[in-house]
């Protein structure tokens, strides 16, 4: 289904208050509780024991998906549903299809729909042990059995803060001085350790930093504990960056050398970069991290390091591994370090500090709570509960009135409105992790739709991309590659198996599917098995892993013909394990060796029936056309012969 | 009789210990024309980009340049194999393995000194050419036997190249010439000392003269080059030059060059019988007859057909990407016997075909061959010259693509521009890159018809003597689409900027229709119904256009109002076997296609000639679309139920725009609502995941008096690049017509 209809995402419902464009309006009720959600499709997979939503407790839950269904051409169209409980499907408000039990024995009439919007409702019951599994598939002349796309569905959904605020309650810590709560992954991460600062960071710029956080940095997470207006808050600052600045391990190696900066601009470019940052030494960009004060920050012999491994100190870290080599991570530190050079803000005086102040200042401010290795922790802070019990609009940290003991953060309206919705709702919502709910929000929090389109919506490198494009004008035949296109997630949860994609999101799948790119899929290593897990689950999908190829001889035998020039001519484009592609122009194909740790076989099948109605711009041919296939192999049954080529990947 | 095998790399050694590649077994012939890189002083580099390497029979090659008429290198051994059509590769050229054991090589430039007795390189340095003084002509086979045949400062030259115990010899004759003739006779890397029949140079190659009329000698001013002089003559004078290194060259006796230029033993005498399948399909209204190819040949030639032309009824030439001609015979009776003849081999990457007068005109990179059966053997054995006045660059893409003629006789054919490897940018231009080249009748001269292409797949003349072609997606190319001019009209500008040659100024010519991806993602020919047609349920004079990538064909409906040209295609409901690249109706009304797989397709099959019969069943799509006021306006052939015709839901419509700049491809962008940032960042950058059409309303749907034609009317009704409008009907009957178009609106009619 070509379609460019879906409006919104679920993602802003996450962040933003109010009405929401999404693709469904997901409404589940347990126990007498309701909870609306904005979903991208009506799929689920819930375990006997979990929670179906963070608002709803384990048990047997029921869900209505609503919204609009959105053609744009008449399809007749055949329904019907994957996985276990009770569903019944409802077109134009006439009932389609109902089925109990283990799904998929029963399918609808063939309904014909025309091009336009259909009101769609799909209400689900879990089993009465609280587990359920469901997908909505249909199929029609021209595409075979496949799930739904969220592409299709349209719906506007009134989002509740409380969801919003339940996340930026683990996004905060709250939890570390409040302590009590857990359940909630997100509250399991931890702030940076602090062990090696004297070894990377400037003394300076630490003082500042902790003086005023969010001067450097409006979304910090990091409260402001200090007063820097006064002497006594300065000299307080002061002495922490003092103290800090003795912790030290290793040795700090020299500054890179300045005439990398060019090959390292390069690299800012071509690995897209601008994705999270902000052009160095351009106009700020409030949806971008700016990286104006990098120099300032580092010691600069420091952040090829820090380049190299970000999570080396701070496991939760947004900024990703993208395995730099030594002298990649050399020259971009060069680039950053020039790029800034004129950027650094004026400095603000700050007297001596004293280290062994510093530590008790540290411990009086209660650092350990997130930074680990930072003194002793304050235990005596209220407990979740407690503070669960209290007014947040009234006073403490999220008031925005905070008193001269209580950290000031820096929130914004809507953000605090969000928190104190939450506050609202209790505390059992931390107690509860939905593996797919969390990973649709990391989606957003972790940036993946800045460089990865979804559901027909460009990525935010997309559009930002161009701005550093002067920093490869210099390199003849820069634009001479073959295509660029970095994969979508619309379909990633189904497309392939959640090992592959955890490999692949944790930097571990080698070798690289498209070595042909300049950019490269860079790790989230302390999130990959959690994203992964939850992306296929997002599909309803069971997260799984391949299972040992087990080919037909037979068939692997016909597939390689139909792969190979005798057949459709796939190894044209794809390479076979040592054997290249034989003429690959303007575009290259995944080598056929990683298809089987990759594909799920059901999206497989979706992908060589039209692989055009998947990524519009692709460049791989359509072989088929209502189920026909141009060649004669098996009857010229186009998903016959989809079947045995699926049969030779497995080992080709 | 020797077979000749293909020329076996040195370096297959490298490869690994797999079964040896087609193309290391495939038999070429004695002439293999081709641009070929070569090693010189250790410099690996272009050594001919207009070659013919000539298989000496004895493990050796010569390189002959038809640019330049000179022996380019001669040397014992194979190729390194490259060569999109060989190798698949992008870039690499075949390259002669001269590196080690060469007799001699020579310099690029004239082989011949002009009437001036100079040798200077007159041509443009960055793309060289055909020297102005010297012409040539083409050649003759004789068995295995080669003789080129050109004429210097107006003089006709027979030239023979043979490899004998005794070393390297070129054979001679040369016409009754009233000045003085010199040719390059060798060059080394050392001085050369000579004493009239006989020359050695310092580093130990020694040439001889035989015969009479040559007189040896080094070059004034640079020993270096041995020189061999011809004085005036009133007759025909025959001499030889032979070669040694490392001993003396002995002079050889003259053979009788001009003898072999009559014909001779064939080489390949088996001719292959195949069959011929015939579709059972009653119902279809087109059903597809698969011609049986002679893929399983013993030369193992790799059989790719695209260019191809009818010599009678009953017979066609074909022509191969790998440089054959084959002539099959029996297309007019029941196909259980069908004939295949190898009829030429060795021509360069040959995707065009006409005969003319039952002669066979065949278009490769270097040049238009016209091939000549002098005994009647069946092979041809004359390869003449017919034009080659086209600069071709080393460049892997710059395809020569197409033969066509007008009513005229003239002949048309288009070259892609040299794209690079990664299909992003072009390599340097050279003068004929990116355009549709007429030549006359007698090919004599030749006129740039249009500009700006970038690759172009095939063309077509249409009756009026229109000229068409394809394109694909690439830079300053958003998408496919149908260039369409008339004759007066030329020269026009199709676009990609680094191809203008010349057309400075000239406005960008708006194609007929673009194309997106799923209609068309690389174009083949256009083709004409016959005027006297009547027998493809087609309408006479109607175009077709084939899509290489998608392997289809397509109805071309026209759509113009007044002056400006717009138009639509539908797709014609048949299925063929491999990629829609050439196309052309018999005589019998039927319509025979040919393609084969060279990059990115669907075909289903490395390659497939075709016909493509009607059977008298209804036509079940339109066949005119005009553009009106408020929408558009559809004929079918049949009456159409009323219910579903007059219902605004059977329809569905889209419109989007693309954006044409010097990025590759375009995403497609919104008409209704214009998004300026977004249109103008893809001028800067790739625009391909921008996906942005407009669902168009349909807001009245009605049946004319007819009861065939429809009248829609489309919300906000405006121009845009593309446009698609999809109907789902039925004809009175209760046939469902099911069916798209797509098109592009540029004006209003009524």
């Amino acid at each position: 289904m070509r379609s460019v209809l879906s409006a919104g995402s679920v993602l802003s419902a996450l962040l933003a208050a109010g009405i929401a464009r999404a693709e469904l309006a997901a409404t589940f009720e347990s126990g007498g509780a309701k909870d609306t959600r904005a979903d991208r499709l009506p799929a689920l997979l819930v375990k006997a024991g979990e929670a179906p939503t963070p608002f709803l407790a384990p048990g047997e839950f029921g869900v209505t998906w609503t919204g609009k269904l959105v053609l744009t051409e008449r399809l007749r169209l055949v329904f019907s549903f994957e996985g276990e409980g009770k569903a019944t499907l409802t077109i134009g408000g006439k009932e389609v299809l109902t089925e109990e039990g283990v799904f998929g024995t029963a399918a609808s009439k063939s309904t014909r729909l025309n091009r336009g919007e259909h009101d769609i409702a799909i209400t689900y019951r879990s089993k009465p042990d609280g587990s359920g599994r469901f997908r909505l598939f249909w199929e029609e002349r021209g595409f075979p059995r496949q799930s739904v796309p969220p592409t299709v569905f349209k719906a506007e959904v009134p989002a509740d803060p409380a969801r919003h605020g339940r996340l930026l309650f683990a996004e905060n810590h709250c939890s570390k001085c409040h302590i009590g709560a857990s359940g909630m992954e997100e509250l399991s991460e931890f702030g940076p350790i602090l062990m090696a600062t004297g070894s990377r960071l400037q003394e300076e710029w630490v003082a500042a930093w902790l003086a005023n956080p969010a001067s450097f940095r409006p979304d910090t997470r990091m409260p402001d504990l200090i007063d820097e207006s006064t002497p006594a808050g300065k000299q307080q600052a002061a002495d922490l960056a003092a103290w800090l600045m003795t912790q030290k391990i290793g040795e700090v190696p020299p500054a890179p050398d300045k005439a990398l900066a060019q090959k390292g601009g390069e690299h800012f470019h071509r690995l897209g970069c601008a994705a999270c940052h902000s052009v160095p030494g351009g106009p700020a960009d409030p949806a971008r991290l700016s990286l104006s004060d990098v120099g300032f920050k580092f010691q600069h012999g420091a952040l090829a390091g820090f380049l190299k491994k970000p999570d080396a100190w701070y496991a939760h870290i947004g900024m990703p591994d993208f395995a730099l080599s030594d002298a990649e991570a050399n020259e971009i530190a060069a680039y950053l370090l020039e790029a800034t050079a004129n950027s650094a803000r004026n400095p603000s005086a700050f007297p001596k500090g004293d280290p062994a102040k510093g530590m008790e200042i540290a411990t009086a401010l209660n650092c350990a709570a997130c930074h680990a290795g930072t003194g002793i922790q304050n235990t005596t802070l209220s407990g979740t509960d407690t503070i669960f019990a209290k007014d947040w609009s009234a006073g403490g940290c999220v008031s925005g009135k905070p008193g001269p003991k209580v950290p000031k953060f820096a929130l914004t309206d809507a953000e605090r409105e969000a928190l104190i919705a939450f506050s609202k709702k209790g505390s059992a919502p931390l107690t509860r992790h939905v593996a797919a709910e969390s990973a649709a929000a990391k989606l957003q929090s972790m940036r993946c739709t800045s460089c990865h389109s979804m559901d027909g919506h460009a990525s935010l490198l997309d559009s930002v991309h161009l701005e550093t494009k002067d920093l490869v004008a210099h390199v003849q035949g820069e634009h001479n590659k073959v295509d660029q296109t970095r994969p979508h997630l619309t379909f990633a949860g189904e497309m392939l198996h959640a090992s592959y994609l955890e490999s692949i999101i944790n930097g571990a799948a080698t070798p690289r599917p498209r070595p042909w790119l300049d950019m490269r899929m860079p790790a989230f290593h302390s999130r990959a098995a959690s994203l992964a897990n939850g992306l296929a689950r997002l599909h309803g999908v069971e997260p799984g892993k391949p299972e040992a190829p087990a080919p037909d001889a037979a068939l692997a035998e016909i597939g390689k013909k139909l792969a190979g020039s005798e057949g459709f001519g796939c190894t044209t484009c794809h390479g076979v394990g040592d054997m290249k592609a034989t003429a690959a122009f303007e575009v290259e194909g995944i080598n056929f060796a990683l298809a089987h740790q990759r594909l799920r076989k059901e999206w497989f099948i979706r992908w060589m029936d039209n692989p055009a109605s998947i990524t519009p711009s692709t460049k791989m041919p359509r072989y088929s056309e209502d189920g026909q296939s141009q060649r004669p192999e098996l009857e010229g049954d186009a998903l016959k012969q989809y079947e045995a080529i699926w049969n030779y990947l497995q080992k080709p | 009789m020797r077979s000749y095998l293909a020329p076996i790399v040195l370096a297959a050694a490298a490869l690994p210990a797999t079964a040896a590649k087609w193309f290391e077994e495939m038999q070429i012939g004695p002439a293999w024309s081709n641009t070929f890189a070569g090693t010189f002083d250790g410099q690996q580099k272009t050594a001919a980009v207009k070659g013919i390497l000539v298989d000496l029979g004895d493990g050796s090659r010569a390189l002959f340049d038809t640019e330049t008429l000179r022996v380019v290198t001669v040397y014992k051994g194979g190729v390194h194999w490259g060569g999109t059509p060989w190798t698949g590769a992008h870039g690499p050229l075949v390259r002669v393995a001269n590196e080690k054991d060469f007799i001699f090589n020579t310099a690029n430039g004239p082989g011949w000194a002009d009437e001036s007795g100079s040798f200077d390189d007159k041509r443009p340095a960055e793309f060289g050419g055909n020297v102005s003084h010297a012409q040539y002509k083409g050649f003759y086979r004789h068995g295995t036997r080669i003789v080129f045949e050109y004429t210097v400062n107006g003089t006709r030259v027979l030239e023979h190249l043979q490899a004998g115990p005794g070393g390297f010899v070129r054979h001679f004759e040369v016409a009754a010439h009233a000045k003085p003739l010199a040719l390059v006779a060798a060059e080394d890397s050392a001085d050369f000392t000579a004493s009239g029949n006989s020359a050695k140079s310092a580093s130990g190659l020694s040439v001889a003269t035989g015969g009479s009329g040559a007189a040896l000698g080094a070059a004034s001013g640079n020993a270096k080059r041995l020189v061999a002089t011809l004085a005036p003559s009133d007759k025909p004078v025959s001499f030889t030059l032979s070669y040694a290194r490392g001993g003396d060259a002995k002079a050889a006796e003259p053979f009788n060059v001009a003898g072999a230029t009559k014909g001779g033993e064939g080489l390949w005498k088996e001719v292959l019988t195949t069959k011929g399948e015939l579709s059972t399909d009653k119902k279809s209204p087109w059903v597809t007859d698969t011609i049986g190819l002679p893929t399983d040949n013993p030369w193992k030639s790799n059989i790719r057909f695209a260019g191809f032309d009818f010599i009678d009824e009953d017979s066609a030439a074909i022509a191969s990407w790998n440089g054959d001609v084959w002539i099959v015979k029996g297309l007019k009776g029941d196909w259980s016997k069908l004939t295949w003849k190898r009829h030429a081999a060795g021509l360069f990457e040959t995707l065009g075909l006409k005969v003319v007068d039952g002669i066979i005109y065949v278009q490769g990179r270097d040049q238009i061959t016209k091939l000549h059966d002098l005994n009647q053997d069946g092979e041809a054995d004359r390869f003449e010259c017919f034009f080659n006045n086209v600069s071709v660059s080393p460049n892997f893409h710059e395809f020569a693509f197409d033969l066509q003629t007008d009513s005229d006789g003239n002949f048309y054919f288009s070259k892609g521009s040299p794209v690079r490897g990664g299909g992003r940018g072009f390599d340097p231009i050279y003068p004929h890159h990116g355009t549709v080249i007429k030549v006359s009748k007698d090919g004599s001269k030749s006129e740039i018809m249009a500009t700006g292409l970038r690759a172009p797949g095939g063309l077509g003349i249409g009756p009026n003597g229109e000229i068409t072609t394809g394109e694909n997606e690439g830079t300053n190319q958003p998408c496919c689409k149908i260039n369409f001019i008339t004759k007066d009209q030329a020269p026009a500008f199709f676009g990609t900027e680094a191809a203008r040659q010349g057309l400075t100024g000239a406005p960008y010519t708006e194609p007929l229709c673009y194309l997106p991806m799923d209609v068309d993602n690389s174009s083949g020919s256009q083709a004409w119904v016959p005027k006297d047609n009547t027998k493809f349920g087609l309408k006479p004079g109607e175009m077709l256009h084939l899509s290489y990538g998608q392997s289809s064909i397509y109805r071309v409906l026209n759509a113009s109002v007044g002056d400006t040209l717009q138009g639509g295609v539908v797709k014609l409901p048949v299925k063929i076997g491999s990629s829609a690249m050439r196309a052309r109706f018999h005589s019998d009304g039927s319509l025979y296609v040919a393609g084969f797989r060279g990059w990115q397709t669907n075909a289903a099959s490395e390659s497939a000639f075709q016909r493509i019969r009607y059977t008298g069943a209804t036509v079940p799509m339109p066949d005119k679309f005009e553009i009106t006021g408020s929408g558009v306006r559809l004929h079918f052939e049949t009456e159409l139920d009323e219910e579903l015709a007059t219902d605004p839901e059977s329809y569905s419509a889209q419109r989007w725009d693309y954006v044409r700049g010097p990025q590759y491809g375009s995403g497609e962008f919104s008409v209704d609502n214009i998004d300026a940032e977004a249109r103008k960042q893809a001028l800067d950058k790739e625009s391909q995941s921008h996906r942005k059409r407009d669902n168009i309303k349909i807001a009245a749907a009605r049946l004319l008096k007819d009861g065939k034609t429809v009248e829609l009317d489309l919300e906000g009704h405006k121009p845009s690049m593309s446009i698609k409008v999809s109907w789902d009907l039925e004809d009175t009957e209760g046939e469902v017509l099911k069916g798209d178009l797509h098109g592009t609106v540029r004006a209003m009619g009524k």
